[in-house]
Order: structure tokens, then C-alpha cells, then sequence
């Protein structure tokens, strides 16, 4: 149950409108161990943490990428984020938008990776708004938010 | 069907010998109806023909595309040649750790109408590995050859 909930704060960070803390505690030798591990070429770190939930979230540059990794206090690898662009999406996801879709534009995409699975968070506007949806790598496509501003 | 078209394709696409006639042969209504369907957005598409499938090769959203479809019109599957650094973020990861030393010498996509994978085949001095991934998250060997 936890980790849904830890899984569904780290999502909503990729939007910004969540909180997240200048790390009011360094994070102890075991998070950051665990990041080296993870990300052993991670450039300019900077670390926060999220709402509070005691998850820790370092801020870093990898291959030239802006990247998000997210640990628990204990050092669990939680999952990444990264920006990508609508061409780094599986093709059916992008089959998918623009069936489903093509009267909107993407705006962001944000690559969601965790352990065991990946996901897609996908802001798309038109003339009435914007929503967010979620996709998987075989191009489900679900509403995430809806009338985001 | 389709676990011989899998094997089929994975084939032709990793050694490059796909017997391919001639292109922008004429498909039947089903199979280009299929096509439209799925994606409304291709461009510039060309089509050929095996005895086993069609394959149909195209522009979507400024990549080029590969997709196979039956006689019927059942989609099979897609290739989509890529860069590593379009792979998920997990996956490069995980190459950057295990295998330091190789270079890439193929990574495309592949996915069916249920599924989304990749395939990756890194080389070094003594050995040809490919690797698949089909979760996004992590790699398992398809098969591995000693340099001759």
C-alpha cells in the first residue's frame, strides 16, 4: 500500500503542483550510496524530499539528461523521471495519440521507469484545456488529470 | 502464427536477410484498410511482399517504421529503429553497468498489438550478444555467438 502511495507522489512531482522539501536532513550514506549505485556517472546532485513522505528525490545530470531518481530513507531505489520528447515514445503510443487524440498537441512527456515496470505521463492541450494521461508501452492510454491549468 | 511471425521477423531483421520482392507491391483492401486504421499520421509508405506477410514501411511523426500485417489484415507487429538514448531510462542504465565494454551495433523496437519490447545487439572483441527487453525495465539475453 505504501509504495502505491509513494508511486502516486512521485507521478504527481512530474507536475509540479506537489510538493516537494529541500532536504531538511542530509540523506544518510545508505541513500546516497544507493544512488552512486544506480547512476554511477550522476553529475551536479542536488537532493529535496517529497511531501514529506520520507522519500528522497536527487536532482542530477546522466548522459547529458536531467533526471530524477527517487529513494527511500532506507535506500530503496524507488524510480526515475525524465523528460523525454513525443519521438522517444513507444510507436504505439504515439499511434495511439494520434488516433485517440488528434485534435490535441502534446505538450510534456515525462518517462515514469520504477523496478518493475515503466509508465508515461502525457500532457496534451487543445483550444478547451489540457489533461494529462497516463500510457503504458503498449499504448493503453488512460485520463491521469483532467482540466489541468 | 504469430509466435513464427515473431521468430520470422526477429530473424530477418537481425541477420538482414529478409527475402523481400519487389517494393510498393499492391496489397489487398484489407490489409491497407488495417493500415489506415492504425495509423491515421503515416506518410511516405511503401509496401513489400513475403510468402508470409506484408511489410509496410513509412513515415509516422518524422521516424521511419516498419509494420507487418497477414493476408488479412491482422497487424503483427512494428519495427522501429531507434537510439540508445531513446531506450527507457532503466534500460541504459542497466547497459552502461553490465556491459561497459561492448558497443551497439543494432537496437530497435518492437512491438504487436499487445506488447512493446526492445531488442539490442552489443558486440566486443570476442562475442555478439543480443539482448531483449520486454517490460522496459530490464534486459534478458535472446542470444549470444563467439566472434569467429
Amino acid at each position: 500500500m505504501k509504495k502505491i502511495v509513494l508511486s502516486l507522489a512521485i507521478a504527481t512531482v512530474m507536475f509540479s503542483s506537489f510538493t516537494t522539501y529541500a532536504a531538511d536532513k542530509a540523506p544518510s550514506i545508505v541513500v546516497k550510496q544507493a544512488l552512486s549505485r544506480e547512476f554511477s556517472q550522476a553529475k551536479d546532485v542536488e537532493w529535496t524530499t517529497v511531501n514529506k513522505e520520507g522519500v528522497y528525490q536527487a536532482k542530477f545530470t546522466y548522459n547529458n539528461e536531467s533526471l530524477q531518481a527517487f529513494f527511500t530513507e532506507d535506500g530503496e531505489f524507488l524510480g526515475t523521471t525524465r523528460q523525454i520528447t513525443k519521438n522517444q515514445l513507444p510507436i504505439l503510443i504515439v499511434s495511439a495519440l494520434e488516433k485517440q487524440y488528434a485534435d490535441y498537441r502534446v505538450a510534456t512527456v515525462f518517462e515514469y521507469s520504477k523496478t518493475d515496470g515503466l509508465a508515461y505521463y502525457i500532457t496534451i492541450i487543445n483550444s478547451n484545456g489540457a489533461m494529462v494521461l497516463k500510457a503504458t508501452g503498449n499504448g493503453d492510454l488512460s485520463v491521469f488529470k483532467k482540466n489541468v491549468h | 502464427m504469430k509466435k513464427l511471425f515473431t521468430a520470422a521477423v526477429l530473424s530477418s531483421v537481425l541477420l538482414v536477410n529478409a527475402a523481400f520482392a519487389n517494393k510498393n507491391e499492391n496489397v489487398n483492401t484489407q490489409v491497407e484498410n488495417a493500415f489506415k486504421q492504425e495509423f491515421t499520421q503515416a506518410k511516405e509508405v511503401s509496401w513489400q511482399k513475403t510468402d508470409a506477410y506484408y511489410k509496410a514501411t513509412f513515415k509516422l511523426n518524422g521516424e521511419t517504421v516498419n509494420a507487418y500485417y497477414t493476408a488479412e489484415g491482422e497487424m503483427l507487429g512494428i519495427i522501429h529503429n531507434i537510439l540508445s538514448t531513446q531506450l527507457p531510462i532503466n534500460l541504459q542504465t542497466s547497459l552502461r553497468k553490465e556491459y561497459e565494454n561492448y558497443w551497439i551495433t543494432e537496437l530497435f523496437e518492437f512491438s504487436r498489438p499487445d506488447s512493446n519490447g526492445y531488442y539490442i545487439t552489443i558486440q566486443n572483441a570476442d562475442q555478439v550478444i543480443t539482448l531483449q527487453s520486454t517490460n522496459g525495465s530490464s534486459w534478458s539475453t535472446y542470444s549470444k555467438s563467439k566472434k569467429q
